[in-house]
């Protein structure tokens, strides 16, 4: 059905509240540079570039790959541009992955990017509710999610607590601490986040995301270019890919249909059984502190309502069984575009064994999940080590 | 069923943002030069030699860094243009008034610019800046006020 | 090279700043048009019925989005319901309607099969609990939106 292919280089900006030395195509073109280098080759190497970035709104900027695409050297190149909401990053790579599966394509530089200071983040993120429905109320990401998270809290009550999120909240800024890319790097305790302000309860200030600037990228490349230029490149083994929507009936965010469906996806094509053991890491998208529980759930890497135990246990820790969001996570950095590619790059170099600090040993398989829109996008990557 | 005209046809909205745009360094210069000397700077592709205005940290044409400035112009010729008889939501000029591409003398690329409604701007035609007052001028590609015919009186000067 | 090139008048222009301020005409549609005359006019709140899979959808659209039925049955819908889930909004935004804190909450109202986005009133944060049952308080000045319901307040 495809052909082998694999990451064998990956670059990123430093990921930063407001990056004003470089606008935007200047800071896409250092991670893509980067990405390069990483992978031994130069922009003329390149056959095609795939971008992606969320809604113009955030910048205020139209059709942003027309001028990126000359800052990575493609032009005149084959260039498309992907967008699906907050996990574009990811479907930038996976489209990056069908480029060259297909045959049409031998090497392929992948890039995503946002730079949120030029804009209003939460005015953009807004916009994405039904101006005739929701948007008067949804207030940007965290009203959303305070919602989410209120819902998985109050499902699996005692069980799962507020706690659990600050948990989550300690160990990703923790990790973020050896990742020199991150954005927060401070040791908080859970006493910090359970007092710091509200925003959308159960969502305090330290259960949330940054904002930032910055930009991912990747380089695919087919199996006869990866054994060329790459000592151990981290083969796609498996993609899941799923959509749905909002108004569905009975939609359950605490256990979203979309997460569950992605993940079988891309299960089944990497002969993955028991996730909670095959996977050796995984980066989940958690823009908020409850999700990275959520998730681990629908991703099957615990049980429903576990999720608080997980997080207890020191299982998902850097040095537990199955660490999650070793790179520190969306906690820690958030260039919204970029987001979700920073979870492929984090477990691609974890195949590869470049994550430096925060590198885990012997890892075989990781798992890069992102999620976007209101709840319904839904991506899940395996990276591996062996074809 | 006799099918009635909706009445809510549509609810009114407003998308109003303010955004900060970052310029980059060579951007930056670019515009710096313009708002305090009434210049404009070229990059210059060390690699390719292409010399483009406005420039960009990056070569558009081979992809190469670009680091090296160098003043071109004022004068220029017009590449191309578009007549706009009627104004507009943001339009950058009173209609009518024509889009113009000039390409600064020494430059390899053109600048988007506007010009007066004047048969003077034609494909060919020599034409030179008209900057702003310098108390007027804010740092931005509209401290150039417009592109005339080169020995044509500049309007209040 | 770029230091030599430097305008020697000032700093560099590190940033420009502008306005995106564009006026829109959100279309209703003949659903949300329905939808929302039966809000103004009679403070009904209308489902829509799929005749295959029987969920009673929300909002009101032309067809199924769980089985790609075309849906055209309206339903009435209570407007009282069960508090599926909610959250205590302290941040603000442009545009919003509501100072913050408000309590936004998403309503499974009897008959219908999809949530319906409100906020609360009437009660204070701390006494709210998911399940709860909630009842429309309905403006006195209906405009054919949402906000034709000022708040749903505890039953």
């Amino acid at each position: 059905m495809t052909r082998p292919v694999a990451v064998i280089g990956t670059g990123q900006t430093k990921y930063v509240s407001r990056r004003d030395d470089k606008n935007v195509p200047e800071i896409v073109r250092e991670a893509g540079l980067r990405a390069l280098a990483d992978a031994g080759l130069k922009p003329s190497d390149v056959d095609a570039v795939v971008i992606g970035s969320a809604p113009e709104i955030f910048e205020g900027v139209n059709y942003p790959e027309d001028w990126i695409a000359p800052a990575l050297g493609m032009c005149p190149g084959p260039v498309m541009r992907v967008h699906t909401g907050g996990t574009v990053g990811a479907a930038t790579g996976i489209a990056g992955f069908y480029h060259v599966a297909s045959g049409a394509y031998d090497t392929v530089l992948a890039v995503a990017y946002q730079k949120l200071s030029d804009g209003v983040p939460q005015y953009g993120l807004s916009a994405c509710y039904d101006p005739l429905w929701d948007r008067d109320f949804a207030c940007g990401a965290p009203a959303l999610v305070g919602l989410q998270s209120r819902q998985y809290l109050d499902r699996h009550a005692p069980a799962v607590t507020e706690e659990h999120g600050a948990m989550v909240a300690v160990k990703n800024r923790r990790n973020a601490l050896l990742n020199p890319y991150a954005q927060i790097r401070r040791e908080i305790t859970v006493a910090d986040v359970m007092s710091s302000p509200p925003v959308a309860e159960p969502l305090k200030l330290l259960d949330c995301c940054p904002t930032s600037d910055g930009a991912a990228a990747m380089v695919i490349a087919s199996e006869q270019t990866a054994r060329k230029k790459c000592p151990r490149p981290a083969w796609f083994s498996g993609v899941g890919t799923c959509s749905e929507s909002p108004y569905v009936p009975h939609v359950d965010m605490a256990y979203p249909e979309s997460c569950v469906r992605a993940a079988q996806q891309a299960y089944q094509m990497a002969w993955i059984y028991e996730p909670a053991r095959e996977l050796d890491v995984a980066e989940v998208y958690e823009a908020f502190s409850f999700q990275e529980l959520i998730w681990c759930e629908a991703l099957g890497l615990c049980r429903p309502g576990e999720g608080g135990k997980l997080i207890e246990s020191g299982r998902s820790d850097l040095d537990g069984a199955l660490p999650v969001n070793t790179s520190g996570g969306v906690l820690s950095s958030n260039p919204i575009g970029a987001s979700a590619m920073i979870r492929q790059v984090e477990a691609a170099m974890q195949v590869m064994g470049r994550a430096g600090e925060h590198q885990v040993d012997g890892v075989h398989r990781a798992l890069a999940h992102s999620w976007g829109g209101a709840i319904q996008f839904s991506t899940v990557t395996i990276f591996s080590d062996e074809i | 069923m006799a099918l009635k005209p909706p009445e809510l046809t549509y609810m009114e909205g407003e998308s109003r943002c303010d955004y900060n745009w970052t310029t980059g360094e060579v951007v930056g210069t670019f515009l710096a030069a313009l708002r305090d000397h009434g210049k404009m700077l070229a990059g210059v592709c060390e690699s390719c030699g292409q010399v483009a205005v406005p420039p960009t940290s990056y070569c558009e044409s081979c992809g190469s860094e670009v680091s090296d400035l160098r003043e071109v112009g004022p004068r220029g010729v017009v590449m191309s243009w578009a007549r706009v008889a009627d104004d507009f939501e943001g339009a950058p000029a009173e209609a009518p008034f024509r889009y113009v591409l000039v390409r600064p003398a020494g430059a390899d690329t053109e600048l988007l610019h506007v010009a007066p409604d004047d048969d003077g701007i034609r494909i060919g035609a020599t034409v030179r800046p008209e900057f702003r007052p310098r108390e007027q001028r804010g740092g931005a590609i509209t401290d150039i006020r417009w592109f005339v015919p080169d020995g044509a009186e500049s309007e209040g000067s | 090279m770029l230091e030599t090139a430097k305008p020697s008048g000032g700093d560099i222009v590190k940033s420009v700043t502008g306005t995106l301020d564009i006026k829109y005409r959100f279309s209703y549609g003949e659903r949300y048009d329905r939808f929302f005359r039966e809000m103004r006019d009679n403070k009904r709140i209308m489902g829509i019925a799929c005749p295959k899979c029987g969920a009673v959808l929300l909002p009101p659209r032309p067809y199924c989005g769980f089985c790609y039925t075309p849906v055209d049955e309206w339903v009435e819908l209570s407007d009282e319901g069960a508090l599926l889930t909610y959250t205590v909004v302290h941040l603000p935004f442009i545009g919003q309607p509501t100072e913050p804190p408000y309590i936004y909450a998403f309503i499974m109202l009897d008959g219908a099969d999809v949530q319906f986005p409100h906020i609360l009133g009437e009660i204070e944060a701390a006494d709210v609990r998911s399940g709860m049952r909630v009842k429309a308080v309905w403006a006195e000045e209906r405009k054919g939106t949402l906000h034709d319901i000022k708040y749903f307040r505890p039953v």
